[in-house]
């Protein structure tokens, strides 16, 4: 049982009779009650001794403790609570309690489990019982009982980075308690209850930055220090769990109730999905459904030697007539390729809006991104996968070519055309350095690892109007890093009149956005590949060079300082 | 200018034959063109109400490239949409206008559509080819390749244009006929397309490339964007430029090239030349076209007006 973090006042007789404050845990489900509803009784299961009955007291509710622990019940009843002696694992538990219950004469209105489940190693059937205490509740009393509950977040900073140093060190009390047999995350909470019939109403978490974790000493992984930044930026991007000590969190029934033994299982077992299920490549597909050129696309798409993709046609347009031909375009296809696409409606925001839907929604194992303008060599997804195969887990990319492309009169026989030859104008191989300077791998070119830009949580930036894909496509090589082909798989086919954002937006917005980029990017450390120490070097001994011949330095001068920071 | 045999009737044309000429093609990328072609037949026979449509692969291979369960796969992609599928095989290298001259002779469809193996066809491609082709005089119609766009020019209204690219084109039986096919014992892989193309125009048809018909062939793009040639394809080509030279009479360009070919950075080229000779020599050449100089369009070393170029 976390004792609400360092500070906690604990006596060694009764482990966990920890005080009263308005942001103890006690505190904060008191209010969740009270903010629910005005007066009643709170059945407190696993009640310890008692602490939560002075808190919801202020309030001005009853209190009902309930506790397997005869020292527990003693003491409670020393300072003139109202418990009983309950074992919740015992066969008779649920007719026990609401014997409790029937001999109070009263309504309860919560039934709080503060840090119990994870005591417990069968936590889903203590949650059956729970579910069946507040089921029987209801058709006695004129509401049904809310459920509150209090449970410590394993998935906390402090624990992970602590296990990167190789320490799991368990304590009396805290995140990593001595007696706690069943460790829980968000999601593995949220699995369990949702299985048993709750849903979450209100929560109030236990946010603590610096745990009891922390002690002894000065960990590299914590503070201030470069790494701990580094990795804080990585697990805050994960999800917004790093800081949460403790989940408390307010439940009501579902009408559908349990959802059954084998769900359950399924939610317990099935975090990860099977990988043998989910196809290689998703391939977002970005059109506003108004350019025929998407007919390029998707048959080029459609032309794959491999086709182990689903595609995510994303149509962004409050039209329906609109979405409606592009779903007809995409039924015109062989059943073998239509199949494979999934037309999506994408309504308001920017460029990134239809790319984040997307990478909500992707199965696959890579993530692609397609303008409706872009065109791909047969070879494309297969191209992919070889270097997959001898890289898993980075950004992968293969070489692209820059062809010009013009609006045709009304009148012609068709509404554009290509009108230039092919041109290398990126890079045939990704370096890193070289992505930071500047975009130089169009999206077409790249795929992505989709769970690590999940487990990462990085999005497409709403907040940029244009260079959103570099952005992500960098996050994602400064972490993963990257490993490419130089076969040319993608045809990045440039407006030279009307067309993408490249020339309906402003040279100040592209600038203004390149920057915000870098900027953002730079708030925090950054990885680099082996080998980019000596490439620093190298320029920088560059820049002597250059600078010396320009006269601005004399060759005896002293090493080139950046003096622009 | 030709009539087309049954426009006026409004019936035509009431059938289509698709021809594939195979050499040495895997079955997975056959059966995707299949389903590729199912799915412009599809749509085709939505609009054109269509009596019959077959398709006929010739495998011009050593031995059948296609095992039974791979033909077998294929029927059933286009199973319920066309009318017959059959495969022929050749037992020897026709070419690939030799290939499509033999699959022609199989059947008596109105319409031919001849797609490389190495190809995909966009769904609505053949409804598109077909209704371009359904107009007093045009005896062929061309899709439009991506992802390497043929640069070759062509009229923006109508489409009309010098020659039409044998990867993908439509042509009336009546006119193909006419002209006795591809000439396939001057032009067996490369050429033969603009050859047939301007004896078609010598007869009096006229060409149509239809931009909004796509398809996909399958040629790599090289990693400077250069459009990459294999040492046989570029033989190939030399080889057909000097007939092409001949039938179109133009010594001046044949004496031109014949000149500009250094035997030591070119040997590719001089080994054309080399196979060019020696048939003069034998008296194996082409008859000048007495309406030559009214079709053929050479234009800076090429064949008709170019809209940009590619590198390579």
């Amino acid at each position: 049982m976390p004792d609400d973090g360092p500070g906690g006042d604990s006596e060694r007789s009764l482990t966990y009779d920890f005080a009263y404050s308005w942001q103890s845990t006690y505190g904060r489900v008191a209010r969740l009650i009270a903010s629910q509803v005005e007066t009643g009784t709170v059945l407190d299961l696993g009640a310890g001794v008692g602490t939560l009955g002075h808190a919801v007291g202020r309030y001005g509710f009853g209190y009902l403790a309930v506790d397997a622990d005869d020292d527990n019940v003693a003491a409670m009843r020393s300072r003139g609570r109202e418990a009983v002696r309950v074992d919740l694992l015992a066969d008779d538990a649920v007719a026990r309690v609401l014997e409790v219950v029937e001999a109070a004469e009263t309504t309860v209105v919560a039934v709080t489990m503060l840090d119990v489940i994870e005591h417990l190693p069968d936590p889903d059937r203590t949650m059956r019982l729970l579910r069946d205490v507040v089921d029987r509740l209801a058709v006695r009393q004129p509401v049904a009982p809310m459920v509150l509950l209090s449970v410590p977040n394993v998935a906390h900073y402090d624990l992970g980075a602590k296990l990167l140093l190789g320490r799991w060190d368990v304590t009396p009390t805290g995140l990593l308690d001595a007696t706690h047999v069943t460790l829980f995350t968000e999601e593995r909470l949220d699995a369990l209850m949702s299985s048993n019939g709750f849903a979450e109403t209100c929560r109030d978490d236990v946010i603590i930055e610096a745990t009891e974790q922390r002690a002894p000493g000065d960990f590299p992984v914590f503070g201030s220090t470069m790494l701990a930044t580094h990795l804080r930026a990585l697990r805050d991007g994960a999800d917004p769990n790093g800081r949460i000590y403790q989940f408390v969190r307010s439940y009501r029934g579902t009408s559908d109730g349990r959802r059954g033994e084998a769900e359950a299982r399924r939610v317990e077992t099935d975090a990860v999905p099977d990988a043998g299920s989910r196809p290689f490549l998703s391939v977002v597909v970005r059109t506003q459904g108004t350019r025929s050129t998407l007919l390029d696309t998707l048959t080029s798409l459609a032309a794959q030697h491999d086709r182990d993709i689903e595609v995510l046609l994303m149509v962004h347009s409050d039209d329906p007539d609109t979405l409606a031909r592009v779903d007809g375009e995409v039924a015109r296809f062989e059943d073998g390729f239509s199949r494979r696409v999934a037309v999506r409606q994408v309504r308001g925001g920017g460029r990134s809006r239809p790319l984040n839907e997307a990478l909500v929604s992707a199965r696959g194992r890579y993530f692609a991104i397609l303008d409706d303008d872009d065109i791909v060599t047969p070879d494309w997804v297969a191209t992919f996968r070889q270097i997959v195969e001898r890289s898993p887990g980075r950004l992968v990319r293969a070489g692209c070519v820059v062809q010009g492309i013009v609006e045709r009169e009304p009148d012609e026989a068709i509404d554009f055309s290509v009108d230039s030859g092919f041109s290398a104008d990126h890079p045939a191989h990704f370096d890193t350095l070289d992505a930071v300077r500047s975009n130089r791998s169009p999206s077409c070119s790249y795929a992505v690892p989709l769970d690590a830009a999940r487990a990462l949580g990085f999005t497409f930036d709403e907040s940029l109007r244009v260079c959103e894909d570099w952005k992500f496509e960098l996050q994602i090589a400064l972490t993963c890093g990257a490993a490419d082909a130089e076969r040319v798989t993608s045809v990045y086919r440039r407006w030279r009149s009307g067309g993408r954002a490249s020339l309906d937006e402003g040279a100040a917005v592209w600038i203004a956005d390149h920057e915000a980029v870098i900027d953002g990017l730079d708030e925090t450390p950054t990885l680099l590949p082996a080998g980019s120490l000596r490439r620093i070097h190298e320029l920088y001994r560059y820049v002597e060079q250059l600078e010396t011949e320009l006269g601005r330095r004399r060759p005896d001068d002293g090493p080139y300082a950046d003096t622009s920071r | 200018m030709p009539t087309a045999d049954a426009s006026a009737g409004g019936s035509w044309p009431r059938s289509v034959a698709i021809q594939v000429v195979l050499y040495d093609n895997d079955g997975r990328q056959q059966r995707r063109l299949a389903a590729g072609i199912a799915a412009a037949v599809r749509d085709m026979r939505s609009t054109f109400p269509l009596e019959r449509v077959a398709v006929r692969y010739g495998d011009c291979s050593r031995w059948p490239c296609l095992s039974e369960p791979e033909q077998e796969a294929i029927r059933a992609e286009l199973a319920g949409v066309v009318d017959d599928v059959s495969f022929t095989f050749f037992d020897a290298n026709l070419g690939s206008g030799g290939g499509s001259n033999a699959l022609a002779a199989l059947g008596d469809e109105h319409v031919v559509w001849i797609l490389n193996p190495d190809t995909y066809p966009s769904p609505t491609s053949a409804r598109l080819l077909l209704a371009a082709l359904d107009s007093d005089g045009v005896a062929a119609t061309e899709g439009r390749q991506i992802p390497i766009e043929h640069p070759k020019d062509y009229d923006p209204q109508t489409g009309e244009t010098s020659w039409v690219t044998g990867c993908c084109v439509m042509l009336r039986r009546e006119a193909f006929d006419s002209v006795a096919g591809f000439d396939a014992h001057f032009f067996p892989l490369y050429g033969d397309d603009v050859d047939l193309s301007w004896r078609l125009r010598a007869a009096g048809w006229t060409l149509r490339h239809v931009p909004r018909a796509v398809i996909v062939h399958d040629k790599p793009i090289g990693s400077t964007g250069e459009v990459r040639w294999s040492a046989m394809q570029a033989r190939s080509s030399h080889l057909a430029r000097l007939w092409l030279y001949r039938r179109y009479a133009r010594p001046d360009l044949e004496r031109a090239f014949l000149e500009s070919v250094d035997d030591d950075r070119d040997p590719v080229a001089a080994d054309a030349i080399a196979e060019f000779t020696r048939r003069v020599d034998a008296g194996d050449v082409p008859d000048a076209l007495a309406e030559a100089a009214l079709v053929a369009d050479f234009v800076d070393g090429r064949y008709g007006r170019m809209r940009f170029l590619y590198a390579g």
